[in-house]
């Protein structure tokens, strides 16, 4: 019998379809592995699943009974927990009292809790894992993978039937991957369902059973992995290319605008060199974590380069600050739009000339005609959706949002700009609006470097396309050349010349 | 695009301007209380006593509309105030003494600042600290003692009258002026409600933050300096003991003014609203011959219905947001 199954789960976030009538399943003692790109609907159907989130439409089955969890909450009372993929610890309390939070009451004797108690099942815990951690320790002073291994026990601590582990590796060396596929297969040899989210493919075939494929919100296969060639997962997760969704009219590309070389940041990213043209929109893949933004936030000045060199138009530049970097003619519209885009308390007008009121002061005095006159333009321009432009930033769609940022770093008149993920959270008709804008802006000469988790997107829009994976770039490809299966197995580190292991991409 | 109910409108509207309407009601409420309330002695007295903390709080105004706070300020007033005593010992012509002690004013708020951003740390446990220090040094400077006789100069700025407008009325109303303008038409008011709205947002649009905070605690140096005077020269000595209470006093009246605690906005003019509802209250009070320690009671509650105030503010506005 099936432990768990879910039967055509729908979700839908404002306009934005995040799952199309999913189904899953799950047998006892199962590790089923699920992949695909970043925003495909992996997380939402585990969301959905415990509780997080609730369904539009769909059914679920736990043990053969239907299962309506309203908390995380719900779902561990019924067997499911989840191993996240940011640490949920408490970093000043033991790892004892860590594993055990929020269940101190196990550990009463006579009335008061018993911290022996605690920390003898901890050990015993610990030790049945066949794992090299003390009780007794605090848990901020363990290391990032130690902390991983302390939230491993904490879900199994709750003798669950299924654990979720969304992408348990990314932080462990290989020591402690060994350690965790021994945990995985110890728990599932057991009876234990494991769900084990990855990107990296190879871990897939190491240890999951059987895989399930998800993109754009679908569900595209679900495979045993023992009859599946790593190819064919690659092409599962890449899909096929829908056709007229870009308007990339195709721009004469002049000279660079700007150059860099071998930009560094310790522990971030490595080596890396690039050029943009004006007229051209140089796309950057990559997943989530690879470097892609940190790069970009290494060239705009928020976390400064600890070497290498940049020139615009020829001129070297440096930029410690993003003022600094402003002032040299670059501007960048952030990936976090709620923490490092609007300011929530400003208007419309406000938020879109927040790096542009500065320039047209008059003995510090805004001129704020000027500033009137360049809101409105640039509102109207970018096609903003608001009633004036005086309205609070807090009324306009996500999408409205973002063309309010983009307008913000348009009225600086950058010579390039980059555009980091200017579609997340972005319905499907205020995408379209945004790539005809960076279209637009192409055709008028500017630099464009656009940045994106959606990989369609990025191909749709660019003339050129860099691959970014473990900090340094690993492919280039030109409009019209670049084959989508040869850049995910970049962008998952699969590179042609080291596939022994996981077969040969097409 | 976002429609209000016009109940919800009228109470928005209360709301934004509490600290106004609040000033209406209690100004009729003391007409028909007392028959003293409107004589112009009494008006001139509740002007005068509003000003010191009125033109601390034009500065104030900004640092909390920058998302920050200080509570160092009382002390810090009564420090210069000594340093200013101790100069007119040593004989000073007025406005070397003002000049000095302006810029120590600056210096110090800048300071308080400076360490703020230098080592990422949250200003309330800085001026927590740095309070301490001033409080310590200003009792070393006047063991424990006032200085009396200071300089003429200083007593003219807090007993002197041009025509028939006394002085601290008159700095007040100047320094709100210059405030409200420097706070909504420049670029650094600008600056500083970015900063206050969302400081990474700002930093992100090329907006220097740090000097920002620096400029905006320098500028609240400055109007402690003037208030220090006042206060001086309104009774003709250096204290060591002013400005024991003006630290909550001054929130208080910045956040019934209509300046929210987590900053984004600010509004000068409303703080002085919000000085001349403390104001009124104290007055009233006075005049009904109600204790002096009532008040002290009294006073707290108010300032614990503005801090509820400022939060539910916020709430329905967020509320409002959840709708659209």
């Amino acid at each position: 019998m099936k432990l768990f199954e879910a039967k055509g789960i729908s979700k839908r976030f404002y306009s934005n379809q995040a799952l199309k009538s999913v189904d899953f399943d799950i047998n006892a003692g199962e590790v089923h592995a699920l992949a695909g790109e970043n925003g495909a609907g992996k997380s939402t159907l585990m969301n959905i699943l415990l509780g997080t989130l609730t369904p539009d439409s769909g059914e679920m089955l736990f043990e053969g009974k239907p299962y309506r969890p309203r908390s995380a909450h719900d779902a561990l009372q019924i067997g499911i927990s989840m191993i996240h993929q940011e640490l949920e610890l408490v970093p000043s309390m033991t790892v004892a009292e860590n594993i055990w939070i929020g269940r101190s009451d196990r550990f009463r004797c006579h009335g008061l809790y018993s911290k022996k108690r605690c920390e003898q099942e901890t050990q015993a815990l610990i030790d049945s894992l066949k794992i090299d951690i003390s009780p007794q320790a605090v848990v901020k002073t363990l290391s990032v993978a130690q902390m991983q291994i302390v939230e491993l026990v904490r879900a199994i601590s709750y003798q669950s039937k299924l654990v979720i582990m969304d992408e348990p590796t990314s932080s462990l060396s290989d020591k402690e991957i060994e350690i965790l596929y021994r945990i995985v297969r110890d728990i599932s040899s057991q009876g234990t369902a494991v769900i084990f989210i990855s990107h990296k493919l190879d871990e897939i075939f190491e240890i999951a059973n059987r895989v399930t494929v998800f993109r754009d919100g679908e569900k595209i296969a679900t495979r045993k992995t023992e009859e599946t060639p790593m190819p064919e997962l690659i092409a599962m997760i890449a899909g096929r290319k829908m056709e007229n969704l870009y308007p990339k009219k195709s721009a004469p590309i002049g000279d660079v605008v700007f150059q860099a070389e071998a930009l560094c940041k310790r522990n971030t990213f490595d080596q890396v060199s690039f050029q943009v043209r004006e007229g051209e929109i140089l796309g950057i893949a990559g997943l989530v974590g690879a470097g892609r933004t940190e790069i970009m936030n290494g060239i705009f000045g928020i976390s400064p380069l600890d070497s290498g060199s940049m020139y615009l138009n020829g001129k070297k530049i440096v930029n410690r600050s993003p003022q600094e970097a402003i002032n040299n003619g670059i501007n960048m519209v952030t990936e976090d739009r709620l923490r490092l885009g609007v300011v929530r308390k400003f208007s419309v007008k406000l938020n879109m000339t927040l790096s542009y009121f500065d320039r047209i002061c008059r003995f510090g005095f805004i001129n704020k005609k000027k500033e009137n006159a360049a809101a409105v333009d640039m509102a109207s321009g970018l096609g903003v959706k608001t009633a004036n432009i005086n309205m609070p930033i807090w009324s306009l769609s996500g999408g409205n949002q973002q063309k309010v940022l983009i307008g913000r770093a348009l009225l600086t008149q950058p010579k390039l700009l980059i555009l980091d993920e200017p579609t997340r959270g972005v319905d499907v008709g205020a995408k379209y609006e945004i790539y005809m804008q960076c279209s637009r802006l192409a055709a008028e000469k500017h630099a464009i470097i656009l940045i994106s988790s959606d990989l369609e997107e990025v191909l749709g829009m660019s003339d050129r396309v860099l691959v970014v994976c473990g900090g340094t770039i690993v492919g280039e490809h030109n409009r019209g050349e670049a084959d989508e299966s040869v850049i995910i197995s970049e962008m998952f580190g699969i590179l042609p010349h080291n596939t022994e292991k996981g077969g040969r991409p097409t | 695009m976002s429609k209000k109910r016009p109940s919800e409108a009228v109470f928005l509207f209360f709301l934004n301007n509490r600290a106004l309407m609040l000033d209406i009601i209690f100004f009729l409420v003391l007409s028909f209380a007392t028959p003293v309330f409107l004589t112009p002695r009494n008006l001139t007295n509740v002007a005068m006593q509003i000003s010191t903390n009125a033109i601390v709080g034009i500065g104030y105004t900004f640092l909390l509309a920058s998302a920050s706070v200080d509570l160092s300020i009382g002390n810090m007033m009564c420090l210069i105030g000594i340093v200013a005593g101790l100069l007119s010992v040593a004989g000073l012509p007025f406005p070397a003494i003002l000049i000095l002690c302006l810029l120590l004013g600056m210096g110090l708020g800048g300071l308080n600042s400076f360490i703020a951003v230098k080592f990422k740390l949250p200003p309330f446990l800085i001026t927590l600290a740095m309070q301490q220090i001033y409080k310590g040094l200003m009792l070393l400077l006047s063991n424990g003692s006032p200085i009396p006789n200071i300089n003429e100069g200083i007593v003219f700025m807090g007993q002197g009258y041009v025509g028939r407008i006394p002085m601290p009325v008159l700095f007040l109303f100047v320094l709100v002026i210059a405030g409200a303008v420097i706070l909504s038409k420049t670029s650094f008011g600008r600056n500083v409600i970015a900063v206050g709205g969302n400081a990474e947002a700002a930093k992100v649009s090329g907006i220097n933050v740090s000097k920002t905070r620096i400029g905006v605690s320098v500028l609240l140096g400055a109007v402690t300096t003037i208030t220090a005077f006042i206060s001086c020269g309104r009774v003709g000595s250096a204290q060591t003991t002013i400005g024991g209470d003006t630290v909550m006093d001054v929130i208080a009246a910045v956040v019934i003014g209509g300046t929210p605690m987590g900053g984004g906005s600010g509004t000068v003019i409303g703080t002085v609203f919000g000085c001349l509802t403390i104001g009124l209250i104290s007055n009233g009070l006075n005049l009904m011959k109600v204790d002096n320690y009532w008040q002290t009671v009294v006073k707290g509650i108010i300032i614990l219905v503005a801090v509820v105030l400022d939060i539910y503010t916020e709430k329905l506005y967020d509320k409002m947001r959840e709708k659209t």
